[in-house]
């Protein structure tokens, strides 16, 4: 049986299977399916992060659950309502956008039951809301290692990039994991009091969150699109090769990942890639490669300035001004003030440019060593080179 | 001679101040001094942070959340002191250190008495809706019930105080309807209710509620500050852009920044509403985008282009126009610059595509180009009247009245001014 089949459908009917068998054998069928559906509704109004990732409401119905109930039937209910919820996320967002959706759901929700039933027994004897509020917290910290654990453990087999690119970009997102389970909580903590007006009182805050989260990640991804559009221009106007921008900022994202540079350097070296040709539209010649009767200098010059006109992207500006600096020159050291983000976009653009021109990855690979220790950093060439492997080039 | 703003402002702002000081007066004979005093501090910074960081939670609609904090405290407080509690949390108000910076006193006794006002009646209303005796979770709907009218009645009030102070301040500025402002009625009953449920549950649960609430609420509310800077983050990155690119080429500079202004003036004359003048004014900020991609020694070309140059140009915008579309939020602004060019090239037009297309014919014939003099603003005005067949004679004769009212005159400054510079432009382009 291929590994592909098993993973997708074998293992998610076995927890189903599994949940609903405990859950008739313990007595606790209808508060099982109860969050269950709690768990697959999460999936289909989940909350955005800034990075755009969905994030399924799962920590505040596990909070909520364990809070106002019981550890079982949450165990119960998210063997039920995880692969649900997951089949529901993924007919309404795609494959793509929900492809680890579940073994990080799932992992998360294991170690969150796992640590709250370890500890709930040391405070069993306190009635003290402020206690349990402690466990809870301790136990979403869990579920957030561990579901960035898993999540990334699975991403890195079918994307691009390194594991520690995306656990330390994963890492980011705890603000999402906090206002969740801050939610859940509320109603918990409430649910004996105020009865189902518990559930309006931490609706009300949640919603608010959601809008405010929703709007936030609307409001980045229109600029991510912007920078991407603008990105574009010169190969619009046929100043540049078709897909320069796109690619070669894919590559320096890569590289980014891999010299395990700050997620907001990476986020520089992005937009530094995607503009660095800007300049074109004022130089107006097709390429550097075609000889346009401009230097590297001149193109990041323009670039540079263009750029600057943007308040925000002020250090982006002076990533492209840097970018064609050489990394030493013949008899001298080499220059410590030249930032690594600069030599990436560097490479980034001079292998897409040699890629574009219709040379295969390993030759590409090889003009850019011709120029290795002068030109270019070592270090980064060695990082496009692994880069290049992980992503199955022949000849690399 | 018109008044200063300054002078306009003192005598209202003295009125509002005095009046807020005279329900503060009223509240401290009616009412006990709040209890326990810790709760009350807490209460007062999140009330106080909160009323100074209003967040935009969509285009244009900005609400201050601290209305939510507000209920949540007259709830706790009881209605023995629960008005009298915020009241004096708005006394606070006017502490902002912005104020004394400024040194414009007007401002923080206009907003105390705004806010003491609003309080007194909103949370007043609050008090005598609300089930007597302790509460228990069966007064639940009650208590929900009673916050929707006094919150509204609390946001009414403030609306007609703020708006009061804005007629002052800025007589000739349309105001705000009151049905315009249908959204910002519905956060506020929605945060009112918040709070007030917010409050029961601190009197039936304890503490443990506040930072739950507290902490959600905050993240919700850095989440729209951090939406709201990353809009203008967007927006300024479209406008850097374009305005680098117009630098480029002399005889534009400056051309996109006065075809906002001329739709800006147009728009209010024509009573145009906040959300259609901004969609207008982003349009005229990238109404020449697409030049991005157009050739820049096309551009920048001596003599009048051939039908074929032109043609290149067109192609070359429509392209960036349409990878611009793709952006969510920008698709409307683009839609507006297509029919703009429609309008332009005789064709017909919503009302803002014409004011934008007579505007940038106006500026354009204004000013002066590598192939064309600049005309006088009398003989713009005629041309733009003899063309109005596309823009329209409302369109035109609200852009006439905008630029007159306003004092401001464009293109050359003489018949004979004109005629000097379009020897000199004829004579270049036979250079050339």
């Amino acid at each position: 049986m291929p590994e592909r089949f098993q993973l997708r459908l074998v293992f998610p009917a076995m927890l189903t299977a599994g949940g609903l068998a405990m859950a008739v054998w313990r007595g606790e069928l209808a508060l099982s399916l109860v969050i269950a559906a709690a768990l697959a509704l999460g999936h289909l109004l989940p909350l955005r992060t800034s990075e755009g990732r969905l994030q399924p409401l799962s920590p505040a119905v596990a909070a909520a659950a364990v809070l106002g109930h019981a550890v079982a039937p949450l165990v119960w209910g998210a063997a039920l309502g995880l692969p649900l919820g997951w089949v529901v996320s993924r007919l309404r967002y795609g494959e793509r956008t929900t492809a680890d959706l579940l073994p990080g759901e799932a992992a998360g929700t294991a170690a969150f039951a796992a640590v709250f039933a370890g500890l709930d027994p040391l405070v069993a004897h306190e009635a003290n809301s402020w206690l349990d509020l402690a466990l809870v917290l301790l136990a979403t910290a869990a579920w957030y290692l561990t579901s960035i654990g898993a999540r990334t453990g699975w991403t890195e087999r079918r994307r691009r990039f390194t594991g520690n690119l995306l656990w330390r970009a994963a890492l980011r997102e705890w603000p999402v994991y906090l206002v969740l389970v801050a939610a859940g909580s509320l109603y918990g903590i409430t649910a004996d009091t105020l009865g189902l007006w518990a559930a309006l009182l931490a609706g009300l805050p949640y919603g608010f969150v959601h809008l405010a989260f929703d709007r936030l990640a609307s409001a980045s991804a229109t600029h991510r699109q912007t920078i991407r559009a603008l990105g574009r221009v010169p190969e619009a106007g046929g100043f540049s090769i078709p897909g320069h921008a796109e690619r070669s900022a894919d590559v320096a994202v890569a590289l980014g990942g891999e010299l395990r540079l700050s997620p907001g350097d990476i986020r520089r070296i992005e937009d530094a890639t995607l503009l660095a040709d800007i300049g074109r539209v004022v130089l107006g010649a097709p390429s550097l490669a075609s000889g346009g009767g401009f230097t590297a200098s001149d193109l990041a010059h323009w670039s540079s300035a263009i750029i600057a006109e943007a308040p925000t992207l002020q250090e982006v500006a002076a990533l492209v001004a840097e970018s064609p600096r050489p990394y030493r020159r013949p008899g001298e050291v080499r220059d410590p003030g030249l930032p690594p983000a600069a030599q990436v976009v560097k490479v980034a653009t001079a292998y897409d440019y040699a890629v574009g021109g219709g040379m295969e990855p390993g030759d590409a690979l090889e003009v850019l060593h011709r120029g290795v220790a002068y030109e270019y950093d070592p270090e980064i060439l060695a990082a496009l080179r692994r880069v290049l492997q992980r992503r199955g080039c022949v000849g690399v | 001679m018109r008044p200063r703003a300054r002078d306009r402002t003192t005598l209202p702002a003295v009125a509002l101040g005095a009046a807020g000081a005279a329900a503060l007066a009223l509240l401290a004979v009616f009412q006990s001094l709040p209890r326990p005093l810790w709760l009350w501090a807490l209460l007062a910074g999140a009330y106080l942070a909160l009323e100074y960081s209003a967040v935009e939670v969509s285009d244009r609609l900005l609400i201050s959340s601290a209305v939510a904090v507000a209920f949540g405290a007259a709830l706790v407080m009881g209605r023995e002191s629960g008005v009298l509690a915020v009241a004096a949390m708005a006394v606070l108000s006017l502490a902002h250190p912005a104020y004394f910076a400024g040194r414009r006193w007007t401002v923080p006794v206009a907003n105390f008495g705004q806010l003491v006002v609003s309080t007194a009646v909103g949370l007043g209303l609050l008090a005598v809706l609300l089930p007597p005796g302790p509460l228990d979770r069966g007064d639940i709907p009650r208590v929900l019930a009673a916050a929707i009218p006094a919150a509204l009645v609390y946001d009414w009030v403030n609306f007609q105080l703020v708006a009061f102070m804005t007629r002052r301040l800025y007589p000739g500025r349309p105001a705000q309807t009151w049905s315009s402002l249908l959204s910002s009625h519905l956060a506020m009953a929605l945060l009112g209710m918040l709070g007030s449920l917010a409050g029961v549950a601190y009197l039936l649960g304890g503490a443990v509620v506040l930072p739950l609430v507290g902490l959600t609420f905050v993240a919700g509310h850095l989440g729209f500050h951090s939406y709201a800077r990353r809009r203008r983050a967007h927006l300024d990155t479209v406008h850097g852009f374009v305005k680098a690119i117009e630098a480029l080429d002399p005889y534009t500079r400056g051309h996109t920044d006065r075809v906002a202004h001329f739709v800006t003036i147009t728009g209010t004359e024509l009573g145009l509403g906040p959300e259609r003048m901004e969609r207008l004014h982003s349009a005229a900020l990238l109404h020449d985008v697409g030049k991005l991609a157009v050739p820049a020694a096309l551009l920048r070309r001596s003599g009048p282009p051939t039908a074929e140059e032109e043609a290149a140009v067109v192609r070359h915008m429509r392209v960036v126009e349409s990878l611009l579309a793709e952006i969510e939020v920008l698709a409307p602004v683009v839609a507006l610059l297509e029919e703009s060019h429609r309008v332009a090239a005789g064709g017909t037009g919503s009302r803002e595509a014409r004011v934008l297309a007579a505007a940038d014919a106006f500026d354009l014939m204004t000013s002066t180009r590598s192939f064309q003099a600049a005309i006088t603003q009398a003989q713009a005005f005629a041309r733009l009247r003899a063309g109005a067949g596309a823009a329209g004679a409302e369109v035109v004769e609200a852009l006439i009245a905008a630029v007159t009212r306003a004092g401001e005159v464009y293109g050359a400054p003489d018949d004979a001014s004109a005629a000097e510079v379009a020897r000199l432009v004829k004579e270049r382009a036979i250079r050339a």
